[in-house]
């Protein structure tokens, strides 16, 4: 993974001391909350219902063991001993003390790690596939282009203050782990016809109030301008996005004003000005950054799956686990191994300090000391030899983290909602752990497969409840909390909106309304039909027939 | 946004300046900008709007040390056509939260080649300074009751510089030796 | 009839605080000041506006009085007045989660003392 040198060190510490010095000047009264929150902000630190929230950017999602025994020493010292695992691959604390913010920043930058510009309306962390580098089906790891992303958009001057948030996400694989196609800007590496690599851009996509796929903007775009092009993109937004209602403020109503096409040409004839700058990568800057993602050394090892036989057959749970928590390497005789931190007993998400070191542990003695966070807020050890998964397996199961559901029904991604969130209209975590409680026998009894189900507290979709399978939105009906249901929604290569089915149902209805939900696919499902492909092929007629009676 | 006091009782105001090469320093600043209703002063340097200069550029032109006052939307490709000559431009940052000032500095500078005084304006705090000076300002008017000396710490609370600007053509990785 | 009480976050660990009746800000909802009408807040809403060094976003909230005094009427206020403590029962880190130690966290006083000085602030960094 890479390793920050002298320069990228000093950034993190000149930032961990500027913001002492912002927080000295708030405590002392020198400045206005409304002056400061904009600088505590630029740093990821939020004031939700109960006290501060400080958001640590995860870059891609990749971490080491040390880095996590760091996070649980944070949690542990500064927190009330635990995290939350975001949706955008970060960490969450919850609970910290502002005089003790520096601080923490200083533990991070101990660790090559920062708060930096993980809110306000600047360039976000960038996101990417969770199994990078590992995929059986990569065509190049996105991760130095990622890193590219994060030293360019780091203190970037010109684009410190923008209409708005702004996400990119990379992937390099043929399979869409990264849901590009819902981010401000989506890379994917691809395969060239002159057989090079190039990247594929797409541009506008997003969640939030006006969910919109992104579009492609260039086929092909060679990789030396990763920079140059990226730069363009954002001066044309940074300039002539609305800066009059923040509702409207994404690059996706920009370029759904203006056309994709008008939209590309903008951005080409700005691209034509700086494409020969020095923003333009050469090969050394590449080869430079890449080489810090050279495959570890792996162990030559025969690929036998029969070795995993006899533990499979005799314990079912185990064989429950390799099925749905266990993928394929690109390794020969390895495994990507998902850990579930949706065991329906600690909010989705959330790790102790105990168990992040456990993690980091395992990590060391399992996966050459890398973990990877996942946007579906697990953890991923990405290599682990075969012959290894049982004794892991067993470890895991002790630990809370062996549910095996990874993108099963109770496998439910959730933003924090109305228990921490400011903004929130509802409460997502409880539901969360009621579907969990109550269709973990159900899941087993009907095997419901492939399902995506997304929890967001409010419209802001952190819980990316658009493009859940079956979705699910906390709306506000006065002072009340309130549910809405929407089936068919997809962040991968099929990318889709989910469409709402109907009015809304109180708290003590939501549950029952998915178990018809769940019931209604297991009536129609043809066999080894996933979820998604039942609710696109009979439509949405039984499903609401099935919630609402008929009208 | 501009001011409306006329030049003959103006108050010096305490300015913040970045030049190029040269530490970040506070200077007695006499400049007077100009409503357009006001008539202008006969001697002291001045600014009037982006409008009024272009419907009296060439009356305008006959006085010295005039300056022309940007909003932050206008075309910079517009702007370098008819300021030949000019050496003083404010761009003007109605909140902090606006960051089109940005753009409209480095291409003003980087692309049509301004060289003179440029003058951030508005609603302009000591946390933006070195983005502002990164892109291209070398002046700062700071916000009302905000005190200059104290932000002049600003500009030194970073010194690693990974991507290009206006103040540095090269990103990092081709200046420096990374390892 | 609702009535209004006064309410913010405080600046030194973003922890709920209520107004009460002299001046002083307290954890305990109960011991919050309730006014008639949301018009009779500006005052104490105009001076907590003043005390942006203790807290941050005084606003009115609507309450319902019972015996045991103001209760939220909206649930967001309910869970702010609940409590961290609630949230995270609630959430299974607290008693039981027996591996999850809580780090001692010096609280304002809950019978509405002085807010604490800033040189307190500063002592717990
Ligand atoms: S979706 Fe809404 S409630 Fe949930 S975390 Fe985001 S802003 Fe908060």
């Amino acid at each position: 993974m890479y390793r920050y040198d002298a320069h990228d060190q000093r950034i993190v510490e000149q930032r961990a001391a500027q913001f002492r010095r912002q927080v000295q000047r708030r405590l002392a009264g020198e400045i206005t909350e409304d002056e400061f929150k904009p600088l505590r902000l630029q740093n990821g630190l939020y004031m939700q219902l109960h006290a501060y929230m400080l958001r640590v950017a995860v870059p891609y999602g990749l971490l080491s063991a040390a880095q996590m025994r760091q996070l649980a020493h944070i949690a542990r010292t500064w927190d009330k001993g635990y995290g939350h695992f975001t949706t955008r691959q970060n960490i969450q604390y919850n609970w910290p003390d502002l005089a003790d913010v520096p601080a923490i920043l200083d533990a991070l930058a101990e660790v090559q790690m920062h708060a930096i510009q993980t809110s306000g309306n600047c360039v976000r962390n960038v996101t990417s596939d969770p199994f990078a580098g590992v995929a059986a089906d990569e065509i190049a790891d996105p991760r130095p282009y990622c890193e590219i992303l994060r030293q360019w958009s780091t203190f970037h001057p010109e684009f410190a203050a923008l209409p708005r948030k702004f996400k990119i996400a990379v992937t390099g694989a043929e399979t869409d782990r990264a849901a590009v196609a819902w981010h401000d800007i989506g890379l994917r590496i691809v395969r060239a016809p002159d057989g090079g690599r190039a990247i594929q851009v797409l541009v506008g996509g997003g969640m939030g109030r006006t969910p919109v796929v992104g579009k492609v903007i260039r086929e092909y775009l060679p990789e030396a301008h990763l920079l140059t092009y990226t730069e363009a993109i954002l001066r044309v937004y940074n300039r002539h996005g609305r800066r009059d209602n923040m509702y409207k403020a994404r690059i996706k109503i920009l370029v759904d004003a203006m056309g994709a096409d008008a939209f590309a040409a903008e951005v080409d004839a700005e691209w034509a000005e700086i494409k020969d700058s020095g923003l333009l990568l050469d090969g050394d800057e590449l080869a430079r950054v890449k080489a810090h993602f050279e495959p570890p050394r792996y162990t030559p090892l025969e690929d036998d799956p029969s070795a995993l036989e006899a533990p499979r057959l005799m314990d079912p749970e185990f064989a429950r686990w390799l099925d749905n928590n266990v993928f394929a390497h690109r390794q020969p005789g390895y495994r990507i191994v998902v850990l579930s931190l949706k065991n329906g007993e600690l909010p989705p998400g959330d790790a102790t300090h105990t168990q992040m070191d456990a993690v980091a542990d395992l990590a060391d003695d399992f996966s050459m000391g890398r973990v990877v966070v996942t946007h579906r807020q697990n953890l991923v050890l990405p290599d682990v030899e075969h012959w290894r998964l049982h004794s892991l397996w067993r470890k895991l199961r002790t630990l809370g983290f062996a549910t095996p559901n990874v993108e099963r029904v109770t496998d439910v991604i959730c933003c924090p909602g109305l228990d921490y969130c400011s903004l929130a209209n509802a409460r997502s975590i409880p539901v969360a752990q009621e579907i969990s409680q109550r269709l973990t026998a159900f899941d087993t009894e009907h095997d419901l497969g492939d399902l995506h189900l997304n929890i967001s507290g409010c419209i802001n979709a952190c819980g990316h409840h658009h493009v859940g399978h079956i979705g699910i939105l906390g709306i506000n009906k006065s002072g009340e909390e309130y549910y809405q249901v929407m089936i068919g929604g997809s962040n991968a290569d099929d990318a889709s909106m989910g469409t709402v089915l109907g009015r809304a149902f109180p708290r003590d209805g939501i549950v029952d309304a998915v178990e018809t939900v769940l019931k209604t696919y297991v009536d129609h499902r043809n066999e080894h039909e996933r979820f998604l492909d039942t609710a696109r092929r009979i439509g949405f007629d039984p499903f609401k027939e099935a919630l609402y009676g008929n009208p | 946004m501009a001011t409306h006091e006329s030049a003959a009782h103006a108050p010096l105001r305490r300015l913040v300046v970045a030049p190029r090469a040269g530490q970040p320093r506070v200077v007695d600043d006499a400049l007077c900008h100009i409503a357009d209703d006001e008539p202008l002063p006969l001697l002291g340097p001045v600014t009037v709007s982006w409008d009024r200069w272009q419907s009296e550029e060439s009356t305008l032109r006959a006085r010295a040390n005039v300056g022309v006052r940007l909003p932050n939307d206008v075309e910079p490709a517009d702007v370098a056509a008819r300021i030949a000559g000019v050496d003083r431009l404010t761009i003007d940052f109605p909140s902090f939260k606006d960051g089109r000032g940005y753009s409209l500095a480095r291409l003003l500078r980087e692309r049509h080649g301004y060289e003179g005084e440029l003058r951030a304006v508005g609603d302009v705090l000591r946390d933006q300074l070195q983005a502002m000076r990164r892109c291209g300002f070398d002046s700062f008017e700071l916000k009302a009751g905000k005190d200059p000396e104290d932000a002049l710490e600003a500009f030194a609370e970073f010194d690693v510089l990974y991507q290009p600007a206006a103040d540095e053509a090269l990103p990092l990785w081709r200046r420096v030796r990374r390892t | 009839m609702p009535h209004f009480v006064i309410s913010a976050n405080r600046t030194a660990d973003g922890g709920v605080v209520y107004l009460a009746g002299d001046r002083r800000w307290t954890p305990e909802l109960s011991a919050a000041a309730a006014h008639p009408s949301k018009a009779a807040t500006r005052d104490g809403l105009s001076w907590a506006r003043t005390q942006e060094a203790f807290v941050c976003d005084p606003h009115p909230i609507k309450v319902k009085l019972d015996a045991s005094g103001p209760i939220p009427v909206d649930t967001k206020q309910q869970i702010r007045a609940a409590g961290p403590e609630a949230t995270l029962a609630a959430l299974g880190f607290l008693g039981a989660q027996s591996d999850a130690p809580f780090i001692h966290r010096a609280e304002l006083p809950a019978d509405g003392a002085a807010p604490p000085s800033i040189t307190a602030v500063d002592a717990r960094a």
